[in-house]
């Protein structure tokens, strides 16, 4: 079993397995070896936590990535924008826990959650304007109307004919 | 602790995010903000896959393009977006910094943008155009004939290690060889894909010429029955090749006349395997007639590459059973 502390100092006991899953705490209980000393996240928050563990206990058993699977000769690019039907219940949360998500995947170095949150985020900005995308995630507009024109002209889209 | 909001700023984030995105939702991204810009930009670049990406990066040498769209019911226009005059030395800088970005071109029918091309050609700076690239495929030609097929060569960059081409049906082929001859320029190629559905004998000579320059060359994928003596005898000593593979395509046209498509033995070499030959061949494919094959598989003898792990025969024509199992003898030993 393996005891995490979160940034509102609760603690989680989960087994080694489930947790594993997050490429940082393999590499940390690696480094600290057979010990029962609580492995601190703080810059996770007990809420986000236990989403992350819903996740990996669903996944558990699953053949992890490794470094060079998705390396191919051929670099045009594979997208999938699908999600699995339990992934996508598990994502459909408030935008902010998304983020929360998405960057406690990323900070414990979990990928298949980091990409199952990025396609997420993917979906909601396709077929979007600049401007609606802005709204949706609040982004504030800082270029000057001179750059967003040069960009503009140097990134033209036209669709297919 | 973070701030939910930091994800969107955060740029190995961003960039998967931007990774996930086609590039038509890419150009409305790196119109967000500069963060999202800097981020978004290189990955709006890197792989130009549809004839819009292919249009923007013609536009970067353009200033007003001719945009004759031809006739309503003409399904391919003649000229839809072409430079009308030579691009001046500021647009080569600005296509310079954007081409650098550009990992892999799926290339459109070149045949509608030749003057396009043409105008590139002879004012091209003396440097590569894309210094970067790594996947190069041209699959969309017309199998009748393909006027943009000469001008393959400006895309061939010495960095290249994946290319793909589907050559157009056409007996003479002369801009087939020509473009097959370029090909020697992307010495790094690791994969070679050829398709056809009839790649003459003059072509398949032209490609085994250049096979001797591609050292790092690891599979090699032709259409059925052109991986004849020529192209095995030259690949033999070859340090690196593991695959010898053959790929049927589907014609385009509805109708059309397709020229015999087994290279009469004349024209061919017979393969042969001697001594020392193919160190690390997994996967190998090759035509000839039955004498060709018995020959091959017992003057390999002991030669005969122990890595093999599959071996592919295509037959040049109909054998008569007892042949086919003399053969399957053979092989058993």
């Amino acid at each position: 079993m393996v005891l995490l502390v979160t940034s509102d100092n609760e603690q989680f006991t989960t087994e080694k397995d489930i947790v594993e899953r997050s490429v940082l705490i393999k590499n940390m209980l690696e480094d600290v070896g057979e010990s029962d000393q609580p492995i601190p996240l703080p810059n996770v928050s007990s809420s986000v936590l236990k989403k992350v563990l819903e996740y990996c206990e669903h996944h558990r058993g699953e053949p992890l990535p490794t470094a060079d699977s998705e390396q191919s000769q051929d670099e045009t690019r594979k997208r999938t924008t699908d999600i699995s039907e339990w992934d996508q219940k598990f994502i459909t949360v408030d935008q902010e826990m998304l983020f929360e998500i998405i960057l406690a995947a990323n900070y414990l170095d979990i990928k298949s959650l980091l990409d199952v949150g990025c396609k997420t985020v993917a979906n909601m900005i396709k077929g979007k304007t600049p401007e609606e995308i802005r709204k949706l995630f609040n982004i504030v507009n800082d270029f000057t109307p001179e750059e967003e024109a040069q960009i503009k002209k140097e990134n033209e889209w036209a669709e297919d004919r | 602790m973070f701030l939910p909001t930091q994800a969107l700023e955060l740029s190995e984030i961003l960039g998967q995010i931007f990774e996930q995105l086609e590039n038509k939702d890419n150009a409305s991204a790196l119109l967000v903000s500069r963060r999202w810009f800097q981020v978004c930009e290189g990955i709006f670049w890197r792989h130009l896959e549809s004839t819009s990406d292919f249009e923007r990066m013609l536009v970067l040498l353009g200033e007003a393009a001719d945009m004759y769209v031809g006739p309503e019911d003409n399904a391919s226009p003649y000229f839809r977006l072409n430079l009308n005059r030579y691009p001046i030395h500021k647009k080569w800088a600005n296509f310079e910094k954007h081409s650098a970005f550009v990992h892999s071109i799926h290339l459109p029918c070149l045949a509608p943008y030749i003057r396009a091309c043409n105008l590139i050609a002879l004012k091209r700076p003396p440097r590569r155009l894309f210094p970067n690239l790594r996947t190069l495929t041209y699959t969309n030609c017309s199998d009748e004939h393909d006027s943009g097929i000469e001008y393959l060569g400006l895309f061939m960059e010495e960095t290249v290690l994946y290319f793909s081409v589907r050559l157009p049906n056409m007996d003479t082929g002369y801009s087939s060889i020509q473009a097959i001859e370029s090909i020697s320029t992307m010495t790094n190629l690791r994969y070679l894909e050829v398709t056809c559905m009839n790649l003459n004998k003059q072509v398949v000579e032209s490609l085994s010429g250049v096979l001797g320059d591609l050292h790092k060359l690891e599979v090699l994928v032709l259409p059925p029955y052109r991986a004849v003596g020529t192209i095995i005898n030259r690949l033999a000593t070859h340090g690196s090749i593991k695959e010898i593979r053959s790929k049927d395509i589907q014609s385009k046209a509805i109708h059309s006349y397709v020229l015999p498509r087994v290279l009469r033995s004349s024209d061919v070499e017979e393969p042969s395997i001697g001594h020392d030959a193919f160190p690390s061949l997994t996967f190998l494919t090759f035509c000839a007639n039955t004498e060709g094959v018995k020959k091959l598989l017992l003057n390999g003898g002991e030669h005969f590459p122990s890595t093999i792990r599959c071996l592919q025969v295509e037959m040049a024509k109909r054998e008569f059973a007892q042949d086919l199992n003399s053969l399957f003898h053979i092989m058993g030993a």
